[in-house]
C-alpha cells in the first residue's frame, strides 16, 4: 500500500487531525485536499466532519468541492465519517441545504424517547450486521465510538447497511458502489477502527 | 444502547503528571503522560481527559505541545482543558488533536466565548466542568481552580449550562478530590436526572465499587485519576469489575 495516497477532504469541519494521526499510524500516505482540481490525484477520499450540516454544505460549496466531488463520483472509493457520512445523503432535518444526494437516505434528529436516551449520542455502541470488505476481520457487534445528534435513516432496501440502536434503530454504516459512510469515528475506535480504515485503504489500493 | 464509559483523567502541571488532592497538586507521578495514555488505552479505557493545572497561563503552549505529542498515538477520544481563556486557544487544542475541550472558569466569566466555541465546533465538542465544594453545608460552584465561589448551587448551574448548549458535564466535588471516599452521590444523582446531556462523575474514587456507585446514581461515564496510576492493568480491572456487576460497558481486554 506504499504507493496508495488518501486525500482527506478539508472543508474546515474540525477534527481532521485525528484522521491524519490514524492514517499516519497505519502508515499510508495522506494529504489534506481543499482544491477541487486536486481530487483526481488521490486513490481514495475521506470526508471527515464534526459540526452542523448546513455549515458543512456551505463550506463545501464555497470551496467548489460539491462540483468537484460530483465530478469524481464513481472513479474512486470515498469514505464519509460522521457528518461526512451525512453529507452523502439527500437532506438533513438539521438544516435546509441539500446534501450531495449520492445515497438514497435522509438524516433525522435522534429521538430522546425517554430520559435515559441522551442527545448527543456519545460513547461506545455496537454496530450490527457488518459487511465486508469494510468490516473484514472485525467481529460483528463490535463497539465503535459515536458522537452525533442526527442520524441516517434509509428506506432503500438495496442499500447495504449496518445498524445501531440509540432511541431507535439507525444506519451506522453503509456502502453503495464504493461510496462508504460510517456514523461512528473509526479514528477514535481503537483497534477495530484502525482495522476498518486499513480495510478502506485496501479497497482504494485494489481499485488503482 | 450506548454504553457507560470509563474515563481516565490525567492531570498535568508543567508537562508532568501530578496527583490531585483537594486541588493541591503536589505529588509528581514519575512517568510522563504518553506512558499513562499508552497503558490506559491498552487496558481498554474508553476515553481520556487531559487537564492542565499549571499555576498560570504561561503553561498553555507547553500543554498544547504535549497534547499534539500524545494524540498522535491515542485512538480513543481525548478531551483537553485547563486555561482555556481565549477563543483561539480553545480552537487550537482541537487542531492539536483533541476531540473535545473541557471548560470551567470561562463558563461563568466568558460565556460569549463559550457560545462562539459551540458555534464553531458543535456542542458535542464542549465539556463543561463543574467544581463545587460545601460551604456551611451547602454545595456551591467554584471557579478559578476551585478558589472563587460563584454563589450558585451545582444543580442550578448544570441546568443553566445545559440550556447554554454544552455537550457534556464533568462533575467534581472538590471536598472529595483525592479523598478516597467515592463520589458525592446525592448531587451527582440530582444532576443526572435534571439535565438532558451526558454526565461524567469525577473525584474521590479509591475502590472499583465507587465507580459502580456513580453509574448507579445515573452517571453516563465515570472518571478517576490517582487510583489508575498505581495499579497494574488498572482500567481493565476496573472495567472487569463493572462488567461483572452488570454494567453495560465495552469489553475489557488487552488491546495492542
Amino acid at each position: 500500500m506504499e504507493n496508495t495516497c488518501i486525500g482527506i477532504v478539508d472543508y474546515d469541519a474540525g477534527n481532521i487531525q485525528s484522521v491524519i494521526n490514524a492514517l499516519d499510524h497505519i502508515g499510508v500516505n495522506n494529504r489534506l485536499v481543499s482544491n477541487p482540481e486536486h481530487l483526481v490525484e488521490f486513490d481514495g477520499l475521506i470526508i471527515p466532519g464534526v459540526g452542523a450540516f448546513d455549515d458543512a454544505m456551505y463550506s463545501l460549496a464555497k470551496k467548489g468541492l460539491i462540483d468537484g466531488l460530483n465530478a469524481i463520483k464513481g472513479t474512486k472509493p470515498v469514505l464519509g465519517i460522521c457528518l461526512g457520512m451525512q453529507v452523502l445523503c439527500e437532506s438533513s432535518d438539521e438544516g435546509s441545504q441539500a446534501g450531495l444526494g449520492w445515497i438514497n437516505a435522509k438524516v433525522k434528529k435522534i429521538e430522546a424517547s425517554n430520559s435515559k436516551i441522551k442527545v448527543p449520542h456519545m460513547g461506545w455502541n455496537q454496530v450490527n450486521n457488518t459487511f465486508d470488505p469494510l468490516f473484514e476481520d472485525i467481529p460483528n457487534h463490535s463497539d465503535f465510538y459515536f458522537v452525533h445528534s442526527f442520524c441516517v435513516v434509509s428506506e432503500d432496501k438495496e442499500l447495504v447497511q449496518c445498524s445501531s440502536e440509540h432511541g431507535g434503530t439507525f444506519t451506522s454504516a453503509f456502502v453503495k458502489d464504493d461510496v462508504y459512510g460510517v456514523q461512528f469515528h473509526p479514528e477514535k475506535s481503537q483497534d477495530h477502527g484502525l482495522t476498518l480504515l486499513t480495510n478502506f485503504i485496501k479497497v482504494c489500493h485494489g481499485k488503482k | 444502547m450506548v454504553k457507560n464509559r470509563l474515563i481516565a483523567s490525567i492531570i498535568v502541571r508543567d508537562g508532568r503528571v501530578v496527583q490531585s488532592e483537594q486541588f493541591k497538586h503536589t505529588n509528581v507521578i514519575h512517568y510522563d503522560a504518553i506512558h499513562a495514555i499508552d497503558n490506559f488505552t491498552r487496558w481498554s479505557v474508553d476515553e481520556i481527559v487531559l487537564i492542565n493545572v499549571s499555576r498560570d497561563s504561561s503553561g498553555q503552549q507547553k500543554f498544547k505541545e504535549l497534547l499534539s505529542y500524545v494524540t498522535r498515538k491515542c485512538f480513543v477520544p481525548i478531551t483537553a482543558g485547563g486555561w482555556i481563556n481565549e477563543l483561539d486557544y480553545g480552537l487550537s487544542l482541537i487542531s492539536s488533536g483533541s476531540d473535545k475541550i473541557l471548560i470551567n472558569t470561562a463558563l461563568y466569566e466568558n460565556p460569549k466565548m463559550v457560545q462562539q466555541l459551540i458555534e464553531r465546533l458543535g456542542k458535542q465538542c464542549i465539556v463543561a466542568s463543574i467544581d463545587y465544594r460545601y460551604i456551611n453545608d451547602a454545595p456551591i460552584v467554584c471557579i478559578d481552580r476551585g478558589e472563587k465561589s460563584i454563589g450558585i448551587d451545582p444543580v442550578s448551574w448544570a441546568n443553566q449550562l445545559d440550556s447554554m448548549g454544552v455537550g457534556e458535564i464533568y462533575l467534581n466535588c472538590i471536598d472529595r478530590d483525592g479523598k478516597r471516599k467515592g463520589y458525592d452521590l446525592n448531587i451527582l444523582g440530582e444532576i443526572c436526572h435534571a439535565v438532558s446531556i451526558p454526565v461524567i462523575a469525577f473525584g474521590g474514587v479509591f475502590r472499583w465499587k465507587h465507580l459502580l456507585e456513580g453509574i448507579q446514581a445515573g452517571a453516563d461515564a465515570v472518571a478517576a485519576a490517582n487510583i489508575f496510576h498505581y495499579t497494574e492493568h488498572a482500567t481493565k480491572k476496573a472495567k472487569r469489575f463493572l462488567k461483572e456487576a452488570g454494567v453495560n460497558i465495552r469489553e475489557p481486554r488487552f488491546i495492542n
